[in-house]
């Protein structure tokens, strides 16, 4: 079921009703009624895959009983082994097989031994990446003792399955969301507001900017071979946004919803076209990915405070496996690769970025001209990320960087013009929580008619329905 | 909580009242669905040939041109699915019946049903034209509201339209669309190569087409109605930069159809050499004149059978 259906226009409220009326008064039964929810939520892309979220729960919740229960180290060593073997299996065996028997194969033809593997037919589960990260950090935290092991099955199931965030994240820490299932939910009248706000607001980046920008995209990435280098460039400025407004977006309506429910879901994205260089960007981008990967991944590895070879090294191994957990395609570890690339010399070098001033309507010329570069960075790392394969991202490179990139390109103005006007809402909500928290406006008429324009800019500019992008993770 | 979902509602209410508008106006103002339902059914015992296909049919074979009386019942992007779905619908209310006729196009055989050029017209094929759509489910909301089925921006441009001429149907009585003259593509070769591109979808597994067919010609030949299976003129630069193979295998299976069923004819006019470039309206699209022209050599090819 995507956020942005009738479906779902349905399944909502219908859910948000009777969770605030019927199951209000049993914090367990409300519990369980999230559970099933969650479970038809997800059973409308495949009920089969049901059984894989299942079998994840119900392992690491075991794992976390025990863990809770011995302090034997070795002992606690197998546990978290068991929990990440049947983890990162799943993850293995649905998601990264083939690739590895591919990359095998080819790595064999390349020293002139052919191997005859024949490849799976396997279906990639929505969301399994997301899931089985959530659950891996609650029983590393756990054997890290930096939680307790929770014996309450329900609120753990709820924890796993939450519908709002269940298939494309935030990735949450058992530590922030875990414990909110245990305590009865409030009401609040200015937090649901600003759960609509941010569902609005999500709707519009994902209709209206990724939908529309993927007509673009798809045309221009697919015809690259005989298009200019100049309309190449804003084919990638076009895929920037488009994955910017498909994914924060998503994470804008899955925050939003859970809001009206009373959770609080961590941020995913705080403007983050707005970095001043790509380790700001790795802080505002996908948060809950990449905080996940400093914890559990670059910290354990040593974190920055080990030699400059060996830190180098960990900086390259963290964004080379989160390219590769986005997809398993070489395409997708060269974009970790380049950003890796570009983050070492900031870690090394730079110390800070001086950030924006509140009090200032514009940036300085030094701030502008960092945000540019970073953007133009990321941008043409993106296109990694959009081929198919690296052969294709390099020849789409070496086109924009030819001579016909000093031609008009053959883009329509218009999405040039959204996307500035966007980036300037941005710029001024760049100290609030989202792009639409208007809240500070104290007309509300002013409020009224803005949220009646993002309405109808949705309805009237909507682009053709698309899949959320971070869907295939 | 009863603030909120208070002021929630109020908020909506200019939202639900354009929608309810939308569905007001889909459901009385007459379209190509309805109208094309409405003028099969007042003509069942005149009609003699029924004229099928997407597109290219409905902008290509005018049944003024027609000695026997014939409809066009083609619809742009009308798929094989809703072609078999409308013949056996009204097959058996037919009784002068003596011909079907049936565009075949570049990608017709390798369609593949509940595409995105199916997404919204399946719920009007249901609603409108009453065809059991057997892909829309019991639990699918989108078959109660045509309006939320379409684009906004698309039900603004047609009332626009319906306010400006009266009506949104942009078809003859006939069955036989209406094209603007002055809307003729001026660079053929350049919307060639765009449109070639558009059409390749590089399936090559026309089993469930076929078998389609198959069906249709079975049903034609329970009743003595004559198939003609038909390939229509299109320009010779987007013809050039179609798939070879998929041509032949195009031409295999429909070939094999004709050879396989009694009473099924099949003509390939795709590079018909009496059709001139102003006989084309873009790249695989007959103009008027260019109608006229194939609508007067396929009714000769009926007369002669």
């Amino acid at each position: 079921m995507l956020f942005n259906t009738i479906d779902f226009a349905i399944f909502f409220p219908t859910v948000l009703l009777l969770y605030w009326t019927v199951f209000k008064k049993s914090l367990s039964v409300q519990n369980l009624f999230l559970v099933v929810v969650s479970y038809v939520f997800y059973a409308f892309w495949d009920w089969r895959f049901l059984s894989l979220i299942f079998l994840s729960t119900i392992v690491d919740y075991s794992v976390g009983l025990w863990l809770g229960k011995t302090n034997n180290l070795s002992k606690r060593k197998i546990l978290l082994g068991i929990s990440l073997f049947f983890n990162l299996g799943l993850l293995m065996t649905f998601k990264y097989f083939n690739f590895f028997v591919e990359t095998f194969v080819d790595a064999f033809a390349l020293f002139g031994t052919p191997l005859k593997v024949t490849s799976w037919n396997i279906l990639l589960p929505v969301g399994i990446s997301f899931y089985t990260f959530q659950t891996m950090s609650y029983t590393i935290d756990l054997y890290r003792r930096k939680i307790e092991p929770t014996h309450n099955i329900v609120a753990f199931f709820a924890f796993v399955s939450f519908f709002p965030q269940l298939v494309a994240g935030p990735i949450e820490r058992a530590s922030h969301l875990l414990p909110q299932f245990k305590v009865k939910r409030k009401f609040s009248y200015n937090e649901s507001v600003d759960g609509l706000r941010l569902i609005l607001g999500g709707l519009f980046k994902k209709m209206v900017i990724a939908d529309n920008c993927a007509l673009l995209v798809n045309n221009i990435f697919e015809n690259y071979e005989v298009t200019s280098g100049s309309t190449l460039f804003f084919g990638a400025v076009f895929f920037a946004f488009q994955i910017y407004g498909d994914f924060s977006g998503y994470s804008d309506i899955a925050i939003g919803t859970a809001r009206l429910m009373g959770f609080d879901l961590m941020k995913n994205f705080n403007y983050p076209y707005l970095s001043q260089n790509l380790s700001e960007f790795w802080r505002r981008w996908h948060i809950s990915l990449s905080t996940w990967f400093r914890d559990y991944v670059y910290i354990p590895l040593g974190g920055s405070r080990v030699s400059k070879s060996r830190l180098i090294f960990n900086v390259f191994i963290v964004f080379i496996v989160s390219g590769l957990w986005h997809g398993a395609n070489l395409t997708f570890v060269f974009w970790g690769f380049i950003h890796a690339l570009f983050v070492i010399p900031v870690i090394l070098f730079f110390k800070k970025e001086t950030p924006f001033a509140k009090d200032k309507k514009l940036p300085t010329i030094s701030q502008f001209l960092k945000i540019v570069t970073t953007f133009f960075i990321v941008v043409i790392a993106w296109v990694f990320f959009r081929s198919e394969t690296l052969t294709m991202a390099f020849s789409y490179i070496g086109k924009i960087f030819s001579s016909s990139f000093f031609t008009m390109p053959q883009i329509p103005r218009s999405g040039i013009f959204l996307l500035f006007f966007y980036m300037v809402i941005e710029w001024i909500q760049r100290h609030r929580d989202h792009v639409l928290d208007i809240g500070y406006i104290n007309n509300k008429w002013i409020r009224y008619t803005i949220y009646y324009l993002v309405v109808f800019a949705i309805f009237y500019y909507a682009g053709d329905l698309q899949p959320f992008i971070y869907f295939q993770f | 909580m009863k603030k909120f979902y208070k002021n929630l509602l109020i908020f909506l209410i200019p939202v639900f009242v354009v929608w309810g508008l939308t569905e007001v106006f889909y459901r009385t103002a007459e379209n190509n669905f309805t109208f094309k339902n409405q003028r099969i059914i007042s003509e069942y015992n005149q009609i003699e040939t029924l004229v099928f296909g997407d597109s290219h049919a409905f902008f290509g074979i005018n049944p003024e041109y027609f000695t026997s009386n014939t409809f066009n019942i083609a619809n742009v992007s009308q798929s094989l699915y809703f072609d078999e779905l409308l013949l056996q619908k009204h097959i058996d209310s037919l009784p002068n019946l003596r011909n079907v006729i049936l565009n075949i196009s570049y990608f017709t055989l390798s369609a593949v049903d509940n595409s995105s050029e199916d997404r919204w017209r399946r719920y009007f094929y249901q609603q409108q034209m009453d065809l059991n759509i057997s892909s829309i489910s019991v639990f699918d909301p989108n078959q109660y509201s045509l309006a939320l089925v379409r684009r906004f921006d698309k039900s603004v441009e047609l009332f626009g339209e319906y306010l400006q001429n009266g009506t949104i149907v942009s078809c003859y009585g006939n069955g036989f669309g209406m094209q603007d003259e002055t809307n003729i593509v001026p660079d053929k070769e350049k919307i060639s190569v765009l449109i070639a591109k558009k059409h390749e979808d590089h399936l090559f597994d026309f089993e469930v087409n076929k078998n389609r067919l198959q069906r249709m010609i079975d049903l034609c030949n329970k009743r003595g109605v004559e198939v003609f299976l038909i390939e229509m003129p299109v320009y010779k630069t987007y013809y050039s930069l179609l798939d070879t193979a998929k041509k032949e295998k195009i031409n295999a299976t429909l070939s094999q159809l004709e050879e396989q069923n009694k009473g099924v004819h099949y003509f390939d006019f795709s590079q018909e050499e009496s059709f001139i470039d102003s006989d084309f309206r873009d790249a695989d699209h007959l103009t008027n004149e260019g109608a006229e022209k194939f609508s007067i050599i396929l009714n000769a090819i009926l007369q002669k059978k």
